[in-house]
């Protein structure tokens, strides 16, 4: 129980910011690090999640801090920390997901059990509504998953940072490495799309 | 013709931004009033508006996956572990190498190393393909040209002192035994006119005298025809058929001291065995003359046995500073055998002006005849250079 009780703790550590957590981790002191991770692994596991599902996002979160750590000496502080580990955990997502659905198309029956991992939080039903309301948001949930998937690579990662990570243009930028007007077309075309393949 | 002139058309993809800009709160004050007048116009952008911010407020109401438990400790213990390698010496030191960067310098640095041995590595020059050494070596520095000579090979790789040609050999062959075949085939007779005379007291008549060819003629077949230098190519016959024709004739040279001789039967019996030796003896000659037959099998094992047996080979090194191996390379290799027993022997060899030693002292003690032999018949040549000094260092080596 102890040990719960400190990882418990730890977790909810004070956040001593960006600076001062790299600071210390280049000055040789592990534990800037150890807050890094912290602060934002749920961030990271969250994006990792929504891109290649829950079953290997820990692996890509872990992929994710190893990268941070090799080449946190390298972080020049141009963009913020949160982005940089948005854009190192989108690589080491799409090099995954990239990886596995060439796997898939070798393995067709594979390919199934990916529409499986959303299922169970698409089938979580809100107490307060009717059965008919909650069959018919999970309906809703389905469809909206199904065409997010279908959405090319970069609407897509566009739209998920913005609209389900709530990051501001900038940000989104930041992480796609693309400029700000981009980021405004690709998420008005991918709206558009997913609007019209709901329809 | 748009019935309000004063409000502007859009297309469906600057409509769709500007919604999507709308949506998200990206629009200046001026933006957003002059899409609310397209809007307020056109009711199918007012429900496409309605359409995207249902699709917008959906996507954002989407459930997410809860975070493992403790996910933060576990990354933070397999960061722990990845860094107590050789990563994190690095990092004490203010270095973040790259992934990958140090195995491949350490890869490189064994890379060089393995090339800077072979590539320094002194390669034997075999006279025969390379006879001269193309390379300068710098003045000053050791030098050493290197040659070796195998016994097998060397009468091929020998321009300058060709040896007998192996037809030559097998015809100088063919004469020895042919001359080895009469000297024998006189011995059986008079070894076949002592048998019959020892026995002619026992056999009668023409019985007697077809025994003692019988018996003389496997004894020359086991002899066919034994050469007489020993040296020769074609093989010595084998002990024991040696043995066998010495103890028969041995045998019957005692049993003519004792017993009487009938002179009939000892004339016929030597004609019968001067008939009937040289057809014994004559096929094993044709065979070797022709040299498209094997041996007899005794001499066939004898001749697999030398070729299997590890041949003594010579080895030359010219050694001492650079002046004098430049100036003086090996020309002509040796033709004599080297000897059975391992020899190497440091000479001081002074040379005339065409390459021929003069003198050729030994640093070491004495020294076999073959090598002292082969010292002396060793010729040099100059590298073209100016030739400062006529005294060379040599290294014999016979192994």
């Amino acid at each position: 129980m102890s040990v719960v009780a400190t990882v418990y703790a730890s977790e909810r550590s004070e956040w001593p910011g960006d600076e001062r957590a790299i600071t210390r981790f280049l000055a040789g002191d592990p534990s800037g690090f150890e807050d890094i991770v912290r602060h934002y692994s749920n961030m990271v596991f969250s994006l990792a999640a929504r891109l290649v599902g829950p079953a290997e996002a820990e692996d890509v979160v872990q992929e994710t801090f190893l990268r941070a750590w090799r080449g946190l000496e390298k972080f020049r502080g141009e963009s913020s920390l949160k982005t940089w580990l948005y854009a190192i955990a989108l690589n080491r997502a799409r090099a995954r997901h990239g990886t596995l659905s060439r796997l898939r198309g070798l393995f067709a029956a594979a390919s199934e059990g990916r529409e499986d991992l959303f299922a169970a939080l698409d089938e979580a039903s809100d107490p307060g509504a009717s059965p008919e309301e909650n069959a018919l948001l999970c309906e809703q949930r389905r469809r909206l998953r199904a065409a997010m998937a279908n959405l090319p690579e970069d609407f897509r990662a566009t739209v998920i940072l913005r609209d389900l990570e709530g990051l501001s243009y900038e940000e989104v930028a930041a992480v796609l490495s693309v400029p700000v007007g981009t980021v405004r077309s690709r998420l008005a075309r991918g709206r558009a799309l997913l609007k019209e393949t709901l329809s | 013709v748009s019935a309000r002139p004063d409000v502007p058309r859009l297309s469906g993809e600057d409509l769709d931004l500007l919604i999507s800009r709308s949506l998200d709160g990206d629009l200046s004050a001026e933006e957003e009033s002059r899409l609310q007048q397209v809007l307020a116009a056109d009711p199918a952008a007012a429900r496409r508006r309605d359409d995207l911010a249902g699709v917008v407020a959906s996507l954002k109401a989407l459930p997410t996956h809860e975070p493992p438990f403790a996910i933060a400790t576990r990354v933070n213990v397999q960061v722990a572990d990845r860094a107590k390698g050789l990563g994190s010496t690095w990092h004490r030191f203010g270095l973040y190498p790259a992934p990958g960067l140090v195995a491949l310098a350490l890869a490189l640095v064994v890379a060089l190393g393995l090339a800077s041995v072979f590539l320094n590595k002194p390669r034997p020059l075999d006279v025969a393909t390379a006879p001269v050494q193309e390379k300068k070596p710098e003045p000053g520095s050791p030098v050493e040209v290197f040659f070796q000579s195998n016994a097998k090979d060397a009468p091929a790789s020998q321009p300058a002192a060709p040896a007998p040609e192996p037809k030559a050999r097998i015809a100088e062959n063919q004469v020895r035994r042919e001359m080895d075949a009469e000297s024998a085939q006189g011995r059986l007779s008079k070894d076949a006119d002592r048998m019959a005379d020892t026995r002619a007291g026992e056999a009668v008549g023409g019985k007697a005298g077809v025994g003692a060819v019988a018996e003389m003629g496997r004894a020359d077949t086991l002899e066919p025809a034994r050469p007489a230098n020993p040296v020769a190519e074609a093989p010595a016959a084998p002990p024991p058929a040696v043995a066998d024709a010495s103890s028969v004739s041995s045998g019957l040279l005692k049993e003519e001291e004792s017993e009487s001789v009938s002179k009939q039967d000892v004339k016929n019996k030597s004609a019968k065995i001067a008939l009937q030796a040289p057809a014994v003896t004559g096929t094993p000659r044709d065979e070797i003359a022709a040299g498209t037959s094997a041996p007899a099998p005794p001499a066939r094992r004898a001749m697999e046995l030398r070729a299997s047996a590890p041949k003594p080979r010579w080895s030359i090194s010219i050694v001492g500073p650079a002046q004098i191996g430049a100036s003086w390379r090996l020309k002509k290799t040796p033709t004599t055998a080297p000897p059975e027993k391992p020899v190497q022997v440091l000479y001081r060899l002074t040379l005339d002006r065409s390459g021929r030693v003069v003198s050729a002292r030994p640093q070491a003690g004495p020294v076999p005849a073959e090598v002292q032999e082969l010292v002396l018949g060793l010729l040099f040549e100059s590298s073209g250079e100016a030739v400062e000094s006529r005294e060379v260092e040599v290294e014999i080596t016979a192994k």
